[in-house]
Parts: structure tokens; C-alpha cells; sequence
């Protein structure tokens, strides 16, 4: 071999050895460099404006908490996935539910939590399930939306199981005759419409009033409740008598003020929706009278609930910390709305409607959240579970929402704690 | 991601609220009879469309479920899928009768006109598209009370890739509302245009010249409410569903604020309110600046009202004459005269 080629050979080996030194390098770099971060997109389609102008704030930031959450647990376990929120402010109408899941299906969403009301979720399912988006709504409610196999989940049972829970409760009491008045909207239709078929199946009487909830004020709507209550109370004794009021806010807050100036409709037991359990019916955000007349007149809801657990009482504790406000009770449902959204992305693999639609059941099979356990039925809708009876109560001079019993789903047995 | 539903949202929104501007515009800009009342007509246009199509498909298929319920919707929706040509001609059909019922409930709102203007004619129209929201709401056997109908197939249900499908009905709306352009421009632009601005501007001198001020009115608020239930009928095909909370006064609040904007009795101003409108109404949402990579740190949702309020007030206050003022009847008369004037 001739020296020119050893030369040869010789610079040959040497770049072979570098390149396959650097191919080496970088390869060991590369296990040893943190992985690139991946951001996954929750839409939250939850309106803050027109109906939920008061609510829809409060879940809007339980869902904001519950995804800082679950990005801080993986920020520990130094995983490089994070979950972004993106919320879009779906107005409490079917026109502002399809445009915010038209703007968040152009900005990559495929699970989304929302929309919030069973109108906005008829408008929007059709949608989703076309282009594959997994929508957990937090608190639709509506019996006709119950589909099997479809982009819809729900957290919250359907009405149908409020609307016997109130039947039971009320006819406990001894009470045949009930004047509704109700919210003349998804909801309140729904709720009224349950709660008529199955009182009046037990052989009691009902009279429904249902008012617009968009009008503001409702002076005629409760002029014609005590007068209806009054006809009865002379009939059949106030013992007989009861009211069911069926109502978001500002429309519940309008209707007992006004109930205040009437002496019949002070005599009788009152009884409220799953809605009406919201600090916003007592002191400092409704005046000291509501609360009193609530606690005058024994009111009670029904809300559904497995007690406290210790997920519940964390929740309550970091969102009075973050927000300085106390968490509603849907804030509850809308929580665990967005941990089960993350989970399920976590749990599929992969950011793809499909496969957080086939995982979902079974990650909500094993969660147990701030407000319960979260199995779902053959519909993608959270199973009927036990509902807690509140009262108003006064405690260390503070209005508080005090849980005194609870009615069994299964049996459908009431039992009271004191 | 893709920008494709934003573009979808974008278009179909427009074209949507170009049709009702344009009408808004026909009756106010050019006639003067400030017809609020427009959430009453696209109510009308969708409820009849909707109800229509999901009647003849439900009694065709014979089902036992409940009409208004999420598997009767799916079940319609699936019809639709299977059955194209059936459903191309329930869509047309249904254009149709919401543009008949429309022309006749306009008919009738001119009645008011004969009494009343100004203030108190629009106050009258907003309370009749309130009248109407309400009975929708209250009266489940039309579309279902506060729950609304849905599964309202749209004329290419047939297509497989939902994007497509949005996308073609997206073009449809746009050509529709295109040709009510091309016509509410023709009609403008003829001597019939300069009629209804006789009428807008002094309703005694053109009854005095033998003009039927009546007639004019009637005529123009049938054209007008027909072209609004027009666009509810294609709104109803957009959102596959009647909802009554939809049909609330902000519907013809913001057709009005967007022919506001454009400039009244201008439709080319018209177009450009409803463009601008729409691109601010899309651009500035949280999904928006995601998509720019850009992270806000407040809910833009409240922002996004507040300087909607913000620009009406500016407009009415610096520019109430809106982005292009109101132009001469450009008829074959004013050219001619244009030219005798340039000698």
C-alpha cells in the first residue's frame, strides 16, 4: 500500500469515526434532553353572558382551576403535556353554541366542556358528532337528549330523576296541593313538566305557572301564586299547600322578594329546584329578607350529591382561595367536567376526538370528583345518584346552605339526619 | 388545527346577515319605514322551513318517538344523509314557503305604517318579534317550546366529510345572498328606487305627484320581509334546528348596526357593515388569538361587547351617514343627466 493511500484510508477512518461520533452525540443528547413540550387545546364553551351572566363566570373558572390543576400534576411528574384552555362565550343561545364550536374546531379543540344548557346542546350536537368533537356538558339536564353513541356526555342526571326526587320530598311532607311556578325554558319546563306527571301519579294536585325568565320582574307571576295559594289554604288548610319554585338567580331572587309582601305565601312550605342551592339566594349577595323568608317558610332543595368527600372539600377550599368567592354548585359538576376532559386525553394517548370518546366512559368509571362519582349510563350520561336535601340555616350569625338529609335514588326512601 | 371552520362561520354568518341588512335596508335606508321587527320575519322563515322539512320527514318515516326529541333528530338527520335529492327539494320547497309566509306576514305588518312612524312603528315591530319569540317558546306542537327542533337536514346532508358539507352550504348562502345584492341593487337603482325614496323623504309631496304612497309601502315591506325569512330559512338549515331563544331583538340590532356602519341606503355600504362586522364579531375571540399563537390573559368575550357598544356609539356620534353615504339613484335618466351637465 502506498503511502498516498494509507493517507487515504487513514482520512476516510477519521471521518467515518466523526461522523459516527457526532451521529452518537447527538443521539445521547437527544435521550437526554427533555422531550418538546405538547400543548393540548380544552375548549371551554361555557357562556358568561345573557342567561349565565351570574353562573356561567363561577363554572367558567371551576373548569379554569381543574385545568391548572392537572397541569401542575404533570408539571411534577415532568411530563411534557399540558392541557391549554380556550374559552369561548356561548351566550345561552343555540347561534352562540354553534359559533363557539365553529371557532374552537378552527383552533384545533377536539374535547370541549360546555355547553352549558340543554338548548345549547341540541344545537351543537349534530355538529360534534359530525366532526368527531367530544363535548362534556356540565349541566344539561334535558330527558329528550339522552342518546347512546354520540359526541355528548353529561355530568349532571337528567331531570328526570330532580323531578321525582321533589315529587317524593314534598309529598313526605303531607303536602297534595302544589303551586310551580318555573322558569318557561328548557330547564324549568323539564324540572315542572316531571314533577307534574309524577305528583299527580301519587294523586296530588298541581298548578303550574310559568314565567319568561327574560322579563325581568314578575309581579302578575306571583300576585297569581298567591292568589292560587290563597284559594287553596281556604280549601284545604296550609298544611296541604306547598310551593315549588323553579328558578336561576336574579328571576328567583325577584320572585321571593316580591313573595315577602304576602302573607299567604308566608303560611306554606316552599320548595326549590337543584338551581335555587346558590349563595347568590343569601346574604351578602341577596339581601338578609330572602334568607329569612326562606328559613320562615322551611325551604328546601334538592341537589345532587354523594356528601362530602375530600375532593369536594379541596375544590371548595382552593376556589374561596383563588377567586374569593364561594363555588356554586354546578361549579362543582363544571370542575369535574374539565379534570375528566384532561384524564381522558391522557388516558387515550392521543389528541383525537375518537379515541377520548372510546376512553371516556371508563376514565369516568373510576373518577370520583367534587361532586361524585361520574360512571356513566349507555347514554354518556352520569348515572343517577342520591340527592341531598338543604335547608337555610343560620350559623355563627351567617346564612348557610345546610345539607339535613338525603333522598335514595334506588329506593326512592327519604331519611332526614336530625 | 384548520382555518377552515373559521372561514366556514365567517361566511355563513355574513351571508346570513348581508340578506337581512339588505332588507333592513330596502324598508329603512331607501323607504324609511324602520321595520325592527326583522327577528320577527327570520323567526318566521325558520320556523317554517324547519317545522316543514321535519314534518314531511318524520310522517315519511312513520316513526313512534317523540318529534322533538335528540334520536328523532338524528333520525331526520340520517333521512337526509340517505335520501339527497329528497332532501335538495324539501330544502328549495322550504325557501320557498318561508319566503311566501314572510311576504304575507310583511303584507300585514304595513298596516301599521298607515298609522304609525318613527319611533312608534319600530317600537310596535320590536314588540311583534317579541310576541312572536315568546309564542315559539310557549308553545311546544310548533318547534318544541323552549327545547327547539333539531335535526333539520340542509340540502347537501348527503356529503361524508362534514367540512365539505358546511363548506358548499357556506358557498350556497353566499350566492343567495349575492343574488339579493344584484336584485336589491337593481331595484334601487330604477325608478322604482327613486319612488321609495320619494316616499322616505316626503310622503305628502309624492302623494300629491299621484304616487301610491300605500301601496308602496305594503309593497316594499313584502320584499323586504321575505328576504328576511329567507334568511331565517337558511339560518334554520345552518344551525339544523328551530331554537326559539335565538330570535331574540339583538338579531335585528345587529342587522341594524351593521347597515348602520355601511351607511344607509347604500347597499355596497351594506355589504361592507356586514363584512367588517362579522370579521370583528370572529376575529376577536379567544379561539382567534390561539390560533395566532397568542395567549390572552382576560375573557376577551366581555371586551368584545363592550367596544361593540363602544363602535355604535361612535358611528351615530362621527359618522352617522356610516362608512359610504347614501349615493343618487344611478338610473339611465341620471346619467344622461350627468352628461347634459358635464357640456
Amino acid at each position: 500500500m502506498t503511502e498516498k493511500a494509507l493517507k487515504i484510508a487513514l482520512i476516510a477512518c477519521i471521518i467515518i469515526i466523526v461522523i459516527l461520533g457526532g451521529a452518537l452525540g447527538w443521539a445521547l443528547m437527544q435521550a437526554a434532553a427533555p422531550p418538546a413540550m405538547v400543548e393540548y387545546p380544552i375548549g371551554l364553551a361555557i357562556a358568561v353572558s345573557g342567561p349565565y351572566a351570574v353562573e356561567g363566570p363561577y363554572r367558567r373558572d371551576a373548569a379554569l382551576m381543574a385545568i391548572e390543576e392537572v397541569n401542575a400534576m404533570l408539571e411534577r411528574a415532568g411530563s411534557p403535556i399540558r392541557f391549554k384552555p380556550i374559552h369561548e362565550d356561548s351566550k345561552g343561545t343555540a347561534e352562540g353554541a354553534k359559533a363557539a364550536l365553529e371557532a374552537l374546531a378552527a383552533a384545533g379543540v377536539e374535547v370541549v366542556v360546555g355547553p352549558l344548557s340543554s338548548k345549547e346542546v341540541a344545537a351543537i350536537k349534530s355538529y360534534v358528532d359530525e366532526h368527531h368533537i367530544v363535548a362534556i356538558s356540565p349541566s344539561s339536564t334535558a330527558i329528550s337528549l339522552a342518546v347512546p353513541d354520540d359526541f355528548i356526555f353529561r355530568m349532571v342526571p337528567t331531570d328526570a330523576a330532580q323531578g321525582r326526587g321533589i315529587a317524593d320530598l314534598i309529598w313526605y311532607f303531607g303536602h297534595e296541593h302544589v303551586a310551580v311556578i318555573a322558569r318557561d325554558d328548557d330547564y324549568g319546563r323539564g324540572v315542572a313538566g316531571v314533577f307534574e306527571s309524577e305528583f299527580t301519579a301519587k294523586g296530588g294536585e298541581v298548578y303550574k305557572i310559568m314565567y319568561d325568565p327574560t322579563a325581568g320582574a314578575y309581579p302578575t307571576e306571583v300576585s297569581d301564586l298567591a292568589s292560587k295559594v290563597s284559594e287553596w289554604i281556604g280549601t284545604y288548610g296550609t298544611d296541604k299547600v306547598a310551593v315549588l319554585i323553579v328558578a336561576f338567580d336574579d328571576d328567583g331572587r325577584d320572585i321571593i322578594s316580591r313573595a315577602l309582601t304576602y302573607t299567604e305565601l308566608r303560611q306554606v312550605h316552599w320548595f326549590g329546584s337543584e338551581s335555587t342551592r346558590r349563595p347568590t339566594f343569601l346574604p351578602p349577595e341577596a339581601p338578609e329578607e330572602i334568607a329569612q323568608f326562606l328559613m320562615d317558610t322551611n325551604f328546601m332543595n334538592l341537589f345532587p350529591t354523594v356528601g362530602m368527600n375530600p375532593v369536594r372539600e379541596k375544590f371548595y377550599e382552593n376556589y374561596v382561595t383563588k377567586y374569593g368567592k364561594e363555588p356554586t354548585p354546578y361549579s362543582y359538576f363544571s370542575y369535574d367536567a374539565a379534570w375528566v376532559a384532561c384524564l381522558a386525553v391522557l388516558a387515550a394517548g392521543k389528541y383525537d376526538g375518537d379515541a377520548i370518546k372510546a376512553v371516556l366512559p371508563d376514565v369516568c368509571e373510576r373518577y370520583i370528583g367534587a361532586s361524585g362519582y361520574k360512571k356513566l349510563d349507555e347514554n354518556g350520561d352520569v348515572m343517577a345518584t342520591d340527592y341531598g336535601i338543604a335547608t337555610v340555616a343560620l350559623e355563627e350569625g351567617e346564612y348557610i346552605w345546610k345539607e339535613v338529609g338525603i333522598w335514595h335514588f334506588t329506593t326512592r326512601e327519604i331519611t332526614f339526619y336530625d | 388545527m384548520t382555518i377552515l371552520p373559521l372561514i366556514i362561520s365567517i361566511f355563513t354568518f355574513f351571508g346570513l346577515y348581508l340578506i337581512l341588512s339588505i332588507s333592513f335596508n330596502l324598508e329603512f335606508g331607501y323607504a324609511g319605514q324602520p321595520n325592527f321587527g326583522k327577528v320577527l320575519l327570520y323567526a318566521i322563515g325558520a320556523t317554517c322551513a324547519g317545522r316543514l322539512v321535519a314534518t314531511i320527514i318524520m310522517l315519511y318515516l312513520g316513526a313512534d318517538v317523540p318529534f322533538f326529541s335528540a334520536l328523532a333528530a338524528d333520525m331526520r338527520l340520517r333521512w337526509g344523509a340517505e335520501n339527497p335529492l329528497a332532501t335538495v327539494g324539501l330544502f328549495v320547497l322550504a325557501l320557498v314557503l318561508a319566503m311566501v309566509v314572510g311576504g304575507l306576514v310583511g303584507y300585514v305588518l304595513s298596516y301599521p305604517t298607515l298609522r304609525l312612524k318613527g319611533d312608534f312603528l319600530a317600537i310596535v315591530m320590536i314588540c311583534a318579534g317579541e310576541v312572536f319569540r315568546i309564542f315559539l317558546k310557549t308553545y311546544e306542537p310548533l318547534v318544541g317550546g323552549p327545547f327547539g327542533l333539531s335535526g333539520v337536514p340542509g340540502p347537501f346532508s348527503f356529503v361524508g366529510d362534514p367540512n365539505l358539507k358546511e363548506a358548499l352550504y357556506m358557498s350556497l348562502v353566499l350566492l343567495i345572498a349575492f343574488g339579493c345584492y344584484l336584485f336589491a341593487q337593481k331595484l334601487v337603482n330604477s325608478p322604482y328606487g327613486r319612488l321609495l325614496k320619494s316616499v322616505r323623504d316626503d310622503e305628502l309631496a309624492a302623494n300629491v305627484l299621484g304616487k301610491k304612497v300605500v301601496r308602496v309601502k305594503a309593497e316594499i315591506l313584502v320584499i323586504g320581509s321575505a328576504m328576511a325569512a329567507l334568511a331565517g330559512a337558511l339560518y334554520a338549515f345552518y344551525v339544523r334546528g328551530v331554537f326559539a331563544e335565538d330570535f331574540v331583538p339583538m338579531v335585528t340590532f345587529t342587522a341594524v348596526t351593521m347597515t348602520m356602519l355601511g351607511g344607509l341606503a347604500n347597499n355596497r355600504g351594506v355589504l361592507v357593515g356586514c363584512l367588517l362586522l362579522t370579521l370583528f364579531d370572529r376575529f376577536t375571540r379567544a379561539s382567534f388569538f390561539n390560533m395566532l399563537g397568542i395567549t390572552v390573559a382576560f375573557d376577551i368575550s366581555y371586551i368584545r361587547y363592550a367596544v361593540m357598544g363602544l363602535l355604535i356609539i361612535l358611528i351615530v356620534m362621527f359618522k352617522p351617514k356610516g362608512l359610504m353615504p347614501e349615493e343618487p339613484v344611478r338610473t339611465p335618466a341620471i346619467e344622461i343627466a350627468k352628461e347634459e351637465l358635464s357640456k
